[in-house]
């Protein structure tokens, strides 16, 4: 699940949770409210009327009788005087809710009673608000309340979701930018991401840190195998032309000779081993121009024509079916020759005698494929996956294991994906494709 | 011919001269930037072996003062170096080959010979094996005249086994000399047997080549001497 979704879900959820508890507490409260300000009221109310009796007399209102009443039209409030038996009054609530009965219409009310004497009499006033109308207010209130909650909410979960996506904008910047986009070696020319969260200024951040550490230590690697291999060149020209010069030597018995041409064919291996870790390095730190102009066919034709005595030698077909007026760009001639010599060289090497060798195109979308197909001995699948791993063992005896390294580094380089597909005894068929254009 | 080898390493250096005094050329050497500036100030050479990292120096400083006071020589870097940016910066400063270590002495001196003949374009480097000749210029091999078709390949096989006659190559030498860069990742050496049974086999047609040996366990041989 997406950050912002379960961000937003989060929100929504603990919202409802609120919402939820608001609305059930909502007619308790409700009626707590109520209650405590019709209580307010009906004491306001009682000083009133006793402001109106100090100023008018108690008789101006009982006029003789011994009780008084007064309601207003719809029956919301009342007022009554009226005379009190003592006994009656014992265990009196000032404030409580009652039913009453006016005009034959039942309704309950919450009245205040207050006890006073008058005249050596006992008189009890009692002022009456009806609740009706309090539960009337207090249902309304609830209605209203939840459509103004769900609107209320509705427009927060856009506006979290619009703000969280907008937030989290920068963190999938950082991902893409960072990691998806990158390939190894890392572009490191960039700039940070603008944001104003400091955790993602600081993920951005660590993030370079750690592709520049990366880098540092495989730069490290890299200038080290290359610095290791050129080392090696020096003592290996020395032997190398010590035994040269031996070889010339005329009184040189055939033993001593053949012993010192095993020694030379040794030392080429070691000088191989070390120009083609060079040659490695070399290509991945860069040093290689990608500027060239290449015409695949012309390439293909070149290494084939030199390669035809081995093939004429082995009886060995070569099929070459690449379009001819065709050229790739933002390559490098050197490294391209070197790449598909090797892959047809491997090809006539591993090959049977009065096999054949298959080199096709083809398009696929905006990718340009180059298949070459062999008859040979295949490769073992357990084989294939370390096919292109520095050192592996299976290019045979004499051979120094970093050929396909080589192959590897070079389609890397121009962004080239290389394929193996190898059934044993059958043959072997690799496949180049690259973006075009 | 005289030869100047600017080289710090004495234990190849000593190889060099041996092998280049064989065959007839004058050697001095040097070792340092300094002493190589020293020597070229008053003396002239044909020829300027010069290594690049040199313990005061760089010998691609050398270089420009060879092409201000020597602009003749024939000069031929021998770097263990083998950058791309030094080979083309050996080059552009004037350098005529760049030659990577670990070299071959027979690869030096068939160098030293394309340089001469590149530069002077001199005639008579047609050379004659029984009544084949072989024009190192044009790159083609006559019998009595009659012109000889062979590929590239089986030219320089040939061409290189002439230049370093009477001796010995080992096909390593003669596939590093042929396929150059390439033979850094191909090291197969059985196609040098193939290109000399190709020779052979073209020669043949016209007269005996019992001259091209095959020297067992090691490779093959132009043998003159019989």
């Amino acid at each position: 699940m997406k950050l912002n979704h379960k961000l937003n879900l989060y929100f929504a959820l603990s919202k409802l949770i609120i919402i939820g508890l608001f609305i059930l507490l909502l007619p308790a409260i409700f009626n707590w409210y109520s209650v405590y300000t019709i209580d307010k009221f009906l004491k306001l109310q009682r000083n009133e009327a006793f402001q109106n009796i100090k100023v008018n007399g108690l008789d101006f209102y009982l006029e003789g009788s011994d009780a008084y009443g007064s309601y207003t039209m719809l029956r919301d409030d009342y007022i009554a005087i009226q005379q009190a038996d003592p006994d009656s009054l014992i265990g009196l609530k000032e404030i409580d809710d009652q039913i009453r009965v006016i005009d034959r219409d039942t309704a309950e009310y919450r009245i205040l009673k207050n006890v006073f004497t008058h005249n050596k009499k006992h008189y009890i006033l009692e002022i009456g608000r009806s609740r009706e109308t309090i539960e009337l207010y207090s249902s309304l209130f609830q209605h209203v309340g939840l459509a103004l909650l769900l609107i209320l909410f509705s427009i927060t979960i856009i506006l979290d979701f619009y703000f969280s996506r907008q937030a989290l904008r920068p963190f999938w910047l950082i991902i893409d930018k960072r990691l998806v986009k990158q390939k190894f070696p890392f572009d490191l020319n960039f700039s940070p991401i603008k944001t104003t969260t400091s955790d993602f200024i600081f993920l951005d951040a660590s993030l370079k840190a750690l592709m520049e550490s990366t880098t540092k230590a495989f730069n490290r690697e890299r200038e080290f195998t290359a610095n290791a291999s050129h080392e090696l060149l020096t003592p290996i020209s020395i032997l190398r032309s010590k035994i040269e010069n031996m070889m010339i030597d005329k009184d040189l018995s055939e033993i001593q000779a053949l012993k010192l041409s095993e020694m030379d064919n040794t030392l080429d291996r070691l000088g191989r081993i070390a120009k083609s870790l060079l040659l490695l390095a070399r290509i991945d730190s860069g040093q290689y121009k990608k500027t060239d102009k290449i015409s695949l066919h012309e390439v293909l034709s070149d290494i084939i024509s030199e390669l035809r005595p081995m093939l004429e030698d082995r009886n060995i077909n070569v099929h070459l079916d690449i379009k001819e007026d065709f050229q790739l760009v933002g390559l490098n001639q050197e490294l391209i020759f070197h790449l598909f010599y090797n892959l047809i060289n491997n090809a006539i090497r591993y090959n049977k005698s009065g096999g054949s060798i298959e080199i096709k195109d083809e398009y696929l979308g905006n990718t340009y494929q180059i298949f070459i197909a062999d008859t040979g001995q295949g490769i073992r699948i357990e084989d294939l996956d370390t096919i292109f791993d520095r050192f592996s063992h299976h290019e045979g005896s004499g051979r120094h294991g970093l050929g396909m390294s080589i192959v590897k580094s070079i389609a890397d380089y121009f962004d080239i994906r290389i394929k193996v597909k190898s059934k044993l005894h059958k043959g072997t068929t690799i496949s180049l494709s690259l973006k075009y254009p | 011919m005289k030869v100047l080898l600017v080289e710090d390493e004495h234990a190849l250096a000593d190889e060099i001269v041996s092998f280049l005094t064989q065959l007839q050329y004058e050697c001095e050497t040097a070792s340092t930037v300094k002493a190589a500036t020293a020597i070229l100030t008053d003396r002239y050479f044909d020829i300027i072996l010069l290594d690049l990292g040199l313990p005061d120096g760089d010998g691609l400083d050398i270089l420009k003062t060879i092409k201000m006071d020597q602009a003749d020589s024939i000069i031929v870097i021998l770097s263990a170096k083998g950058d791309i940016k030094d080979r083309i910066e050996g080059l552009e400063l004037g350098a005529d080959d760049y030659l990577p270590k670990p070299f071959s002495l027979a690869e030096l001196h068939a160098r030293i010979q394309a340089i001469i003949r590149r530069k002077f374009a001199t005639n008579g480097n047609v050379f004659q094996i029984g009544d084949f000749s072989v024009d190192m210029s044009t790159r083609i091999v006559y019998f009595k005249g009659q012109q000889i078709l062979l590929y590239k390949k089986e030219f320089d096989i040939l061409s290189y086994l002439i230049l370093n006659r009477n001796r010995p190559l080992s096909r390593s030498q003669l596939y590093e000399h042929v396929w150059g860069d390439l033979s850094i990742s191909n090291g197969d050496s059985n196609y040098i047997d193939v290109h000399i049974k190709n020779i052979r086999k073209k020669l043949v047609v016209y007269a005996s080549v019992d001259w091209l040996e095959s020297v067992r366990g090691i490779g093959y041989k132009i043998n003159l001497s019989k």
